[in-house]
Protein backbone atom coordinates (compact mmCIF):
# COMPACT_ATOMS: atom_id res chain seq x y z
CA UNK A 1 0.00 0.00 0.00
CA UNK A 2 1.69 3.39 -0.97
CA UNK A 3 1.93 6.53 0.86
CA UNK A 4 -0.06 9.41 -0.03
CA UNK A 5 0.20 12.58 1.05
CA UNK A 6 -3.24 13.30 0.84
CA UNK A 7 -4.79 13.55 3.99
CA UNK A 8 -7.78 13.02 5.32
CA UNK A 9 -10.53 14.97 7.77
CA UNK A 10 -13.45 13.47 8.78
CA UNK A 11 -16.27 15.50 10.08
CA UNK A 12 -18.85 14.38 12.74
CA UNK A 13 -21.91 16.06 12.77
CA UNK A 14 -24.37 13.67 14.43
CA UNK A 15 -24.53 13.29 18.20
CA UNK A 16 -23.88 9.59 18.95
CA UNK A 17 -26.87 6.84 19.89
CA UNK A 18 -29.85 6.98 17.45
CA UNK A 19 -28.26 7.07 14.30
CA UNK A 20 -24.95 4.68 13.34
CA UNK A 21 -23.36 7.69 11.84
CA UNK A 22 -20.93 8.28 15.27
CA UNK A 23 -19.88 4.02 14.71
CA UNK A 24 -19.50 4.61 10.58
CA UNK A 25 -17.08 7.31 10.88
CA UNK A 26 -14.86 6.19 13.44
CA UNK A 27 -14.78 2.65 11.08
CA UNK A 28 -13.80 4.77 8.49
CA UNK A 29 -11.33 6.73 10.21
CA UNK A 30 -9.98 3.53 11.58
CA UNK A 31 -9.45 1.77 8.40
CA UNK A 32 -7.85 4.87 7.39
CA UNK A 33 -5.21 4.73 10.35
CA UNK A 34 -4.68 1.07 9.74
CA UNK A 35 -3.49 1.63 6.13
CA UNK A 36 -1.33 4.63 7.79
CA UNK A 37 -3.03 7.39 6.27
CA UNK A 38 -2.93 10.62 7.63
CA UNK A 39 -6.77 11.25 9.50
CA UNK A 40 -8.04 14.11 11.59
CA UNK A 41 -11.04 14.51 12.75
CA UNK A 42 -13.27 17.28 13.28
CA UNK A 43 -16.48 17.47 15.42
CA UNK A 44 -19.24 20.14 15.07
CA UNK A 45 -23.08 20.86 15.81
CA UNK A 46 -24.74 17.44 17.48
CA UNK A 47 -21.02 15.63 16.72
CA UNK A 48 -19.68 17.18 19.55
CA UNK A 49 -22.19 15.57 21.79
CA UNK A 50 -19.73 11.69 20.98
CA UNK A 51 -16.95 13.32 23.05
CA UNK A 52 -18.23 14.28 25.98
CA UNK A 53 -17.46 12.73 29.32
CA UNK A 54 -19.53 10.66 31.60
CA UNK A 55 -21.54 8.93 29.38
CA UNK A 56 -23.54 5.58 30.00
CA UNK A 57 -24.16 3.82 26.77
CA UNK A 58 -25.05 1.23 28.36
CA UNK A 59 -28.04 2.22 30.12
CA UNK A 60 -29.85 1.90 26.65
CA UNK A 61 -28.18 -1.33 25.53
CA UNK A 62 -25.90 0.66 23.12
CA UNK A 63 -22.17 -0.86 22.89
CA UNK A 64 -19.52 1.21 24.93
CA UNK A 65 -18.34 2.06 21.19
CA UNK A 66 -17.04 5.27 23.06
CA UNK A 67 -14.07 2.51 24.08
CA UNK A 68 -13.50 2.10 20.51
CA UNK A 69 -11.80 6.65 20.39
CA UNK A 70 -8.96 4.15 22.38
CA UNK A 71 -8.33 2.62 19.56
CA UNK A 72 -7.54 6.30 17.81
CA UNK A 73 -4.67 6.53 19.73
CA UNK A 74 -3.15 3.08 18.31
CA UNK A 75 -3.70 3.95 14.92
CA UNK A 76 -1.74 7.91 15.57
CA UNK A 77 -5.07 9.53 14.57
CA UNK A 78 -4.03 12.56 17.19
CA UNK A 79 -5.62 15.43 15.60
CA UNK A 80 -9.07 15.51 16.96
CA UNK A 81 -10.85 19.01 16.69
CA UNK A 82 -13.99 20.05 18.19
CA UNK A 83 -15.77 23.65 17.50
CA UNK A 84 -16.30 26.08 20.32
CA UNK A 85 -19.33 27.31 19.15
CA UNK A 86 -21.54 24.18 19.19
CA UNK A 87 -20.21 23.27 22.15
CA UNK A 88 -21.25 26.75 23.82
CA UNK A 89 -24.65 26.45 22.29
CA UNK A 90 -25.08 22.64 23.74
CA UNK A 91 -24.07 24.27 27.35
CA UNK A 92 -21.26 21.84 27.30
CA UNK A 93 -18.28 22.30 29.39
CA UNK A 94 -14.54 21.72 27.61
CA UNK A 95 -14.74 18.08 29.40
CA UNK A 96 -13.97 14.96 27.08
CA UNK A 97 -13.94 11.29 27.39
CA UNK A 98 -10.72 10.86 25.44
CA UNK A 99 -7.59 13.14 25.44
CA UNK A 100 -5.70 15.19 22.44
CA UNK A 101 -8.87 16.93 21.76
CA UNK A 102 -8.40 20.63 20.59
CA UNK A 103 -10.79 23.17 21.25
CA UNK A 104 -11.28 25.68 18.53
CA UNK A 105 -13.18 28.22 17.47
CA UNK A 106 -15.09 28.81 14.49
CA UNK A 107 -12.56 30.33 11.91
CA UNK A 108 -9.99 27.83 13.45
CA UNK A 109 -12.10 24.95 12.81
CA UNK A 110 -13.18 26.08 9.25
CA UNK A 111 -9.59 27.20 8.18
CA UNK A 112 -8.48 23.79 10.03
CA UNK A 113 -11.15 21.64 8.28
CA UNK A 114 -10.09 22.73 4.95
CA UNK A 115 -7.12 22.21 4.82
CA UNK A 116 -7.14 18.60 4.18
CA UNK A 117 -7.60 16.94 0.48
CA UNK A 118 -10.53 14.91 1.24
CA UNK A 119 -13.15 15.56 3.80
CA UNK A 120 -16.17 13.28 4.69
CA UNK A 121 -18.70 14.18 6.90
CA UNK A 122 -21.38 11.70 9.34
CA UNK B 1 -6.88 26.29 -2.65
CA UNK B 2 -10.51 26.32 -2.53
CA UNK B 3 -13.55 24.34 -1.68
CA UNK B 4 -16.50 22.99 -3.15
CA UNK B 5 -19.26 22.86 -1.05
CA UNK B 6 -22.69 20.48 -2.26
CA UNK B 7 -24.97 21.38 0.03
CA UNK B 8 -28.44 18.83 -0.37
CA UNK B 9 -30.50 20.03 2.52
CA UNK B 10 -32.70 22.63 3.63
CA UNK B 11 -32.21 24.85 6.38
CA UNK B 12 -35.76 24.98 7.35
CA UNK B 13 -34.67 21.43 8.29
CA UNK B 14 -31.78 20.51 9.31
CA UNK B 15 -28.66 23.35 10.28
CA UNK B 16 -26.25 21.26 7.54
CA UNK B 17 -26.11 24.41 5.66
CA UNK B 18 -25.92 26.70 8.62
CA UNK B 19 -22.63 24.49 9.26
CA UNK B 20 -21.55 25.04 6.07
CA UNK B 21 -21.40 28.79 6.42
CA UNK B 22 -19.89 28.23 9.99
CA UNK B 23 -16.15 26.53 8.44
CA UNK B 24 -16.73 27.94 4.84
CA UNK B 25 -14.13 30.58 3.39
CA UNK B 26 -14.12 33.47 1.34
CA UNK B 27 -12.77 31.79 -1.94
CA UNK B 28 -15.11 28.71 -1.82
CA UNK B 29 -17.90 27.55 -3.81
CA UNK B 30 -21.55 26.65 -2.75
CA UNK B 31 -23.59 24.30 -5.11
CA UNK B 32 -27.46 24.19 -3.61
CA UNK B 33 -28.65 20.58 -5.01
CA UNK B 34 -31.58 18.35 -4.25
CA UNK B 35 -33.44 19.83 -1.21
CA UNK B 36 -30.39 22.24 -0.90
CA UNK B 37 -32.15 24.48 -3.05
CA UNK B 38 -34.81 25.71 -0.71
CA UNK B 39 -32.04 27.77 0.82
CA UNK B 40 -32.12 30.13 -1.82
CA UNK B 41 -35.15 31.55 0.48
CA UNK B 42 -33.74 31.19 3.55
CA UNK B 43 -32.08 33.92 6.08
CA UNK B 44 -29.12 32.05 5.97
CA UNK B 45 -28.68 32.86 2.25
CA UNK B 46 -27.80 36.27 3.21
CA UNK B 47 -24.88 35.03 5.06
CA UNK B 48 -23.59 32.75 1.74
CA UNK B 49 -23.79 36.71 0.06
CA UNK B 50 -22.01 38.25 2.29
CA UNK B 51 -18.99 36.00 2.50
CA UNK B 52 -18.95 33.99 -1.05
CA UNK B 53 -18.84 35.99 -4.22
CA UNK B 54 -21.43 35.44 -6.70
CA UNK B 55 -19.66 33.96 -8.94
CA UNK B 56 -19.36 31.77 -6.88
CA UNK B 57 -23.05 30.61 -5.69
CA UNK B 58 -24.87 28.39 -8.08
CA UNK B 59 -28.14 25.87 -7.81
CA UNK B 60 -28.50 23.30 -10.02
CA UNK B 61 -31.45 24.10 -11.96
CA UNK B 62 -33.22 21.07 -12.58
CA UNK B 63 -33.67 20.69 -9.10
CA UNK B 64 -34.62 24.15 -8.40
CA UNK B 65 -37.32 23.72 -11.30
CA UNK B 66 -38.66 20.36 -9.90
CA UNK B 67 -39.42 22.63 -6.68
CA UNK B 68 -40.64 25.09 -8.28
CA UNK B 69 -38.16 27.71 -7.04
CA UNK B 70 -37.20 30.95 -9.09
CA UNK B 71 -33.61 31.28 -10.02
CA UNK B 72 -32.79 34.75 -9.84
CA UNK B 73 -29.36 35.11 -11.25
CA UNK B 74 -28.19 38.30 -9.80
CA UNK B 75 -27.93 36.11 -6.38
CA UNK B 76 -27.55 33.02 -7.97
CA UNK B 77 -25.80 31.00 -11.27
CA UNK B 78 -27.77 27.93 -12.81
CA UNK B 79 -26.18 24.85 -13.95
CA UNK B 80 -26.64 21.42 -15.62
CA UNK B 81 -25.58 18.32 -13.70
CA UNK B 82 -22.69 18.06 -16.81
CA UNK B 83 -21.46 21.95 -16.08
CA UNK B 84 -21.92 21.01 -12.40
CA UNK B 85 -19.09 17.97 -12.83
CA UNK B 86 -16.97 20.20 -14.63
CA UNK B 87 -16.99 22.62 -11.75
CA UNK B 88 -16.52 19.87 -9.54
CA UNK B 89 -13.38 18.88 -11.86
CA UNK B 90 -11.95 22.23 -11.30
CA UNK B 91 -12.03 22.64 -7.71
CA UNK B 92 -9.37 20.64 -5.92
CA UNK B 93 -11.96 19.03 -3.55
CA UNK B 94 -15.43 19.21 -1.89
CA UNK B 95 -17.47 18.40 1.05
CA UNK B 96 -20.78 17.42 0.64
CA UNK B 97 -23.35 18.87 3.16
CA UNK B 98 -26.03 16.23 3.80
CA UNK C 1 -12.46 16.83 -19.74
CA UNK C 2 -8.82 17.72 -20.00
CA UNK C 3 -7.66 20.17 -17.12
CA UNK C 4 -3.77 20.65 -18.66
CA UNK C 5 -2.58 17.18 -20.31
CA UNK C 6 -4.50 15.62 -17.33
CA UNK C 7 -7.42 13.40 -16.74
CA UNK C 8 -8.99 13.85 -13.78
CA UNK C 9 -9.95 10.63 -11.80
CA UNK C 10 -13.30 10.72 -9.70
CA UNK C 11 -14.37 8.25 -7.10
CA UNK C 12 -17.70 8.31 -5.23
CA UNK C 13 -18.84 7.38 -1.74
CA UNK C 14 -22.90 6.37 -1.91
CA UNK C 15 -24.45 6.61 1.18
CA UNK C 16 -28.13 6.99 0.15
CA UNK C 17 -30.50 4.19 -0.06
CA UNK C 18 -32.12 3.44 -3.71
CA UNK C 19 -35.81 4.81 -2.31
CA UNK C 20 -33.73 8.35 -1.64
CA UNK C 21 -34.15 11.28 -4.46
CA UNK C 22 -31.26 11.45 -3.75
CA UNK C 23 -29.55 8.54 -5.11
CA UNK C 24 -31.21 9.29 -8.33
CA UNK C 25 -28.77 13.06 -8.08
CA UNK C 26 -25.92 10.75 -7.49
CA UNK C 27 -26.90 8.13 -10.51
CA UNK C 28 -27.43 11.29 -12.63
CA UNK C 29 -24.26 13.26 -11.26
CA UNK C 30 -21.78 10.03 -12.25
CA UNK C 31 -23.70 9.61 -15.81
CA UNK C 32 -23.09 13.37 -16.77
CA UNK C 33 -19.06 12.59 -15.79
CA UNK C 34 -18.78 9.55 -17.77
CA UNK C 35 -20.55 11.34 -20.51
CA UNK C 36 -18.12 13.81 -20.35
CA UNK C 37 -15.18 11.72 -20.51
CA UNK C 38 -14.31 11.93 -16.95
CA UNK C 39 -12.82 8.77 -15.42
CA UNK C 40 -14.64 7.40 -12.96
CA UNK C 41 -12.70 5.02 -11.11
CA UNK C 42 -15.13 3.33 -8.89
CA UNK C 43 -18.38 4.09 -6.48
CA UNK C 44 -18.31 2.39 -2.88
CA UNK C 45 -21.50 1.92 -1.17
CA UNK C 46 -21.54 2.91 2.62
CA UNK C 47 -24.13 2.76 5.43
CA UNK C 48 -27.84 2.56 3.75
CA UNK C 49 -26.09 2.85 0.63
CA UNK C 50 -25.37 -0.65 0.43
CA UNK C 51 -29.09 -1.95 -0.26
CA UNK C 52 -28.70 -0.16 -3.94
CA UNK C 53 -26.70 -3.55 -4.04
CA UNK C 54 -30.31 -5.74 -3.38
CA UNK C 55 -31.15 -8.30 -5.63
CA UNK C 56 -35.32 -8.57 -5.02
CA UNK C 57 -35.63 -5.19 -4.97
CA UNK C 58 -39.18 -4.04 -6.20
CA UNK C 59 -39.95 -0.73 -6.41
CA UNK C 60 -43.09 0.70 -7.65
CA UNK C 61 -42.87 0.71 -12.08
CA UNK C 62 -43.75 4.38 -12.21
CA UNK C 63 -40.61 5.30 -9.80
CA UNK C 64 -37.49 5.76 -10.04
CA UNK C 65 -35.85 2.66 -10.60
CA UNK C 66 -32.00 3.17 -8.66
CA UNK C 67 -30.97 -0.69 -8.40
CA UNK C 68 -31.51 -0.89 -12.24
CA UNK C 69 -29.91 1.96 -13.20
CA UNK C 70 -26.58 1.03 -10.98
CA UNK C 71 -26.67 -2.45 -12.55
CA UNK C 72 -27.04 -0.58 -16.09
CA UNK C 73 -23.90 2.00 -15.71
CA UNK C 74 -21.99 -1.13 -14.23
CA UNK C 75 -22.44 -2.87 -17.50
CA UNK C 76 -22.90 -0.18 -20.24
CA UNK C 77 -19.41 1.63 -18.52
CA UNK C 78 -17.65 -1.18 -16.51
CA UNK C 79 -17.53 0.80 -13.30
CA UNK C 80 -16.65 -1.18 -10.24
CA UNK C 81 -19.26 -1.04 -7.98
CA UNK C 82 -18.03 -2.10 -4.16
CA UNK C 83 -20.48 -2.82 -1.52
CA UNK C 84 -19.08 -2.22 2.07
CA UNK C 85 -19.17 -6.23 3.51
CA UNK C 86 -19.60 -4.74 7.18
CA UNK C 87 -22.49 -2.13 6.10
CA UNK C 88 -24.05 -5.25 3.49
CA UNK C 89 -24.40 -7.70 6.51
CA UNK C 90 -26.26 -5.06 9.10
CA UNK C 91 -28.81 -4.43 6.14
CA UNK C 92 -29.26 -8.13 5.58
CA UNK C 93 -27.15 -8.83 2.16
CA UNK C 94 -24.67 -11.49 1.63
CA UNK C 95 -23.09 -13.76 -0.48
CA UNK C 96 -23.81 -16.70 1.56
CA UNK C 97 -27.37 -17.29 2.92
CA UNK C 98 -27.20 -20.22 5.24
CA UNK C 99 -24.04 -21.00 4.73
CA UNK C 100 -24.93 -21.99 1.24
CA UNK C 101 -23.39 -19.65 -1.10
CA UNK C 102 -26.45 -18.27 -2.46
CA UNK C 103 -26.54 -14.65 -2.42
CA UNK C 104 -29.04 -11.82 -2.50
CA UNK C 105 -26.76 -9.02 -3.75
CA UNK C 106 -27.15 -8.68 -7.29
CA UNK C 107 -23.68 -9.04 -9.59
CA UNK C 108 -23.13 -6.03 -10.47
CA UNK C 109 -22.09 -5.20 -7.01
CA UNK C 110 -18.66 -6.35 -5.74
CA UNK C 111 -18.43 -7.08 -1.74
CA UNK C 112 -15.77 -5.40 -0.49
CA UNK C 113 -13.82 -4.03 2.42
CA UNK C 114 -13.42 -0.72 3.87
CA UNK C 115 -9.76 -0.83 2.53
CA UNK C 116 -11.60 -0.37 -0.54
CA UNK C 117 -12.33 3.10 -0.16
CA UNK C 118 -8.96 3.25 1.38
CA UNK C 119 -7.85 2.89 -2.55
CA UNK C 120 -10.43 4.41 -4.21
CA UNK C 121 -9.38 7.71 -1.86
CA UNK C 122 -5.54 7.13 -2.82
CA UNK C 123 -5.99 6.47 -6.64
CA UNK C 124 -8.94 9.11 -7.09
CA UNK C 125 -8.02 12.67 -7.63
CA UNK C 126 -11.00 13.59 -6.10
CA UNK C 127 -13.74 11.54 -3.67
CA UNK C 128 -16.92 12.61 -3.65
CA UNK C 129 -19.15 11.71 -1.08
CA UNK C 130 -22.81 11.41 -1.86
Amino acid sequence: MSQTDKSVAIINACAPFSQANAKDSLDVALIFGSYEQTVSLYFQADGVYQLIAEQQPESIQQKDFLKTFAALEFYDIDNIYICKNSLEQRNLPAKFCIDNVQVLDRDEFGMSLLQHQTILRF
Amino acid sequence: MSTLHLVRTSAFQTNDFEQCLNVIQSNDTIVLLDDGCYNLNHDLWQQALDKIVISALYIVAAHAQARAISVDDREVSSLSLEALMSLICETEKSVTWQ
Amino acid sequence: MHVGNFVKKLAFVITTPPSSNLTATAINMITAAIKSNLNVIGVFFYQSGVLNGSEHLALPNDEYQAHLEWQKIHSDFDLPLHLCATAAEKHGLTDDINDQKMTNINNAFTLSGLGELVELNVNADHLIQL
